[in-house]
């Protein structure tokens, strides 16, 4: 048998090829490697915020497209519609002004505030409601103005139940009436959600709204004068 | 001649080893040159990705300044929505109702002289009203019961009629009815 004796001086020839590939696999783990994962990672990172941009610009877009003076007549319209919170002297004094108006006779109004409305505290229904009875006597015609007057002023006043008793001359009219309010938001959400576009229903609210009135000669004049807070001692 | 033969053997031998080891050189070679292109190509496209980010978030920066200047919209929008979308609830409330108004006023127009009422009730928003009357005549009674069941072929008008009490006194007859108003 013949077996071929190698030559040390003959491996010198592959101790290059063997550091380079030795040199090439650590640099790949220590270099390369690394790298293309850096890589990877921030193109997904760039997905994301090109979405991000997306949604960025689309609401960009549709807050330029808002009108100020329209959302603030808008606001304003709402906000004495549904004030912010429990109001039940400014319910009290529509009621009283439209009592006027209509030239009935108030004879009891009974207000049920209820527990204090905060913004933690569960309400019944969607809309939070201060809730009152109101015991009025007049005429037929009388009544009936002073309902259809009640159901067109605003802040919104709905009635629940009414209860009718037909005497000789006057008729007297009880009404559990409903003055609702709503909480202001407290924060705008997150800065890449889309405003919210009115629906359907909403654009049909806002047009009937419009048909409501606060009540023409209305002004601070027709709410009591409260003292509140601590008097100045040097006045 | 075997020394002959061993030295060509021999000869031939290197020669393979010579032509082997400069086909390694290149080999290695082409492969250093591969691996530092692709190490060029690897890291430049890196550069380019970062830079790509950088811009990305420069131009989301500025978005957002822009939005946060119009937050006066926003929450104008806001306020607007939250408060129209509690209203479509509340007036939603009365679509299948009848208005009140309305509905007590026909009931009066309804009872005529012959029958007298004496209270109407109307709850849930006006889905339920309940009559309670007087008429000294039967037929009168029945004439006004017939006169409210037609009205209810109109538009939000009254069905399921019950008559829950009907008493027969000095005065004439008393009763209670009960009306549900048709969505």
């Amino acid at each position: 048998m013949n077996i071929k004796k190698y030559n040390l001086n003959d491996l010198k020839y592959f101790i290059f090829p063997l550091l380079v590939l030795g040199l090439m696999a650590v640099s790949f783990f220590l270099l390369l490697w690394p790298k293309v994962i850096q890589i990877k990672e921030a193109r997904s990172i760039i997905k994301n915020q090109e979405t991000k941009l997306g949604r960025l610009t689309e609401k960009l877009a549709s807050l330029k497209g808002l009108n100020e003076t329209e959302l603030t007549d808008r606001s304003e319209l709402v906000l004495r519609a549904l004030p912010e919170s429990k109001q039940p002297m400014l319910a009290m004094s529509v009621l009283r002004h439209i009592s006027q108006e209509t030239g009935i006779e108030v004879k009891k109004i009974d207000v049920r505030p209820g527990e204090l409305a905060t913004l933690s505290a569960k309400v019944k229904n969607q809309v939070p409601s201060l809730d009152f009875s109101v015991k009025v006597t007049g005429l037929e015609n009388q009544i009936g103005d002073f309902m259809e007057k009640l159901s067109k002023s605003l802040p919104l006043l709905r009635a629940e139940k009414i209860s009718l008793s037909f005497g000789p001359q006057s008729l007297e009219l009880t009404m559990d009436i409903a003055s609702y309010y709503s909480f202001l938001p407290v924060s705008l959400g997150k800065i890449d959600t889309l405003p919210g576009i009115l629906s359907q229903d909403e654009k049909e609210a806002y047009k009937k709204l419009e048909n409501f009135s606060f009540p023409s000669t209305f002004s601070e004049e027709w709410l009591p004068a409260l003292d509140a807070g601590r008097p100045n001692p040097f006045i | 001649m075997k020394k002959e033969i061993n030295l060509l053997k021999s000869k031939q031998e290197k020669e393979s080893d010579s032509g082997l080891i400069p086909l390694v050189k290149s080999l290695s070679l082409v492969l250093i040159l591969v691996y530092v292109l692709s190490l060029i190509g690897i890291y430049s496209f890196g550069f380019y990705v970062s830079q790509k980010e950088k811009e990305i978030l420069i131009e989301i920066d500025q978005k957002e300044r822009q939005i946060k200047k119009a937050a006066r919209l926003e929450s104008l929008q806001l306020t607007v929505k939250s408060r129209l979308n509690a209203l479509a609830w509340v007036f939603g409330k009365e679509k299948k109702a009848v208005g009140l108004v309305e509905a007590w006023r026909r009931l009066g127009n309804v009872a005529a002289d012959k029958v007298t009422l004496a209270s109407v009730v109307i709850d849930n928003f006006g889905e339920t009203v309940s009559l309670r009357g007087s008429a000294e005549r039967m037929i009168d009674l029945i004439d006004f019961f017939q006169r409210v069941k037609e009205s209810s072929g109109e538009k939000d008008g009254f069905n399921d009629l019950l008559l829950t009490s009907l008493t027969k006194g000095n005065e004439g007859y008393k009763f209670n009815l009960e009306l549900k108003v048709s969505s």
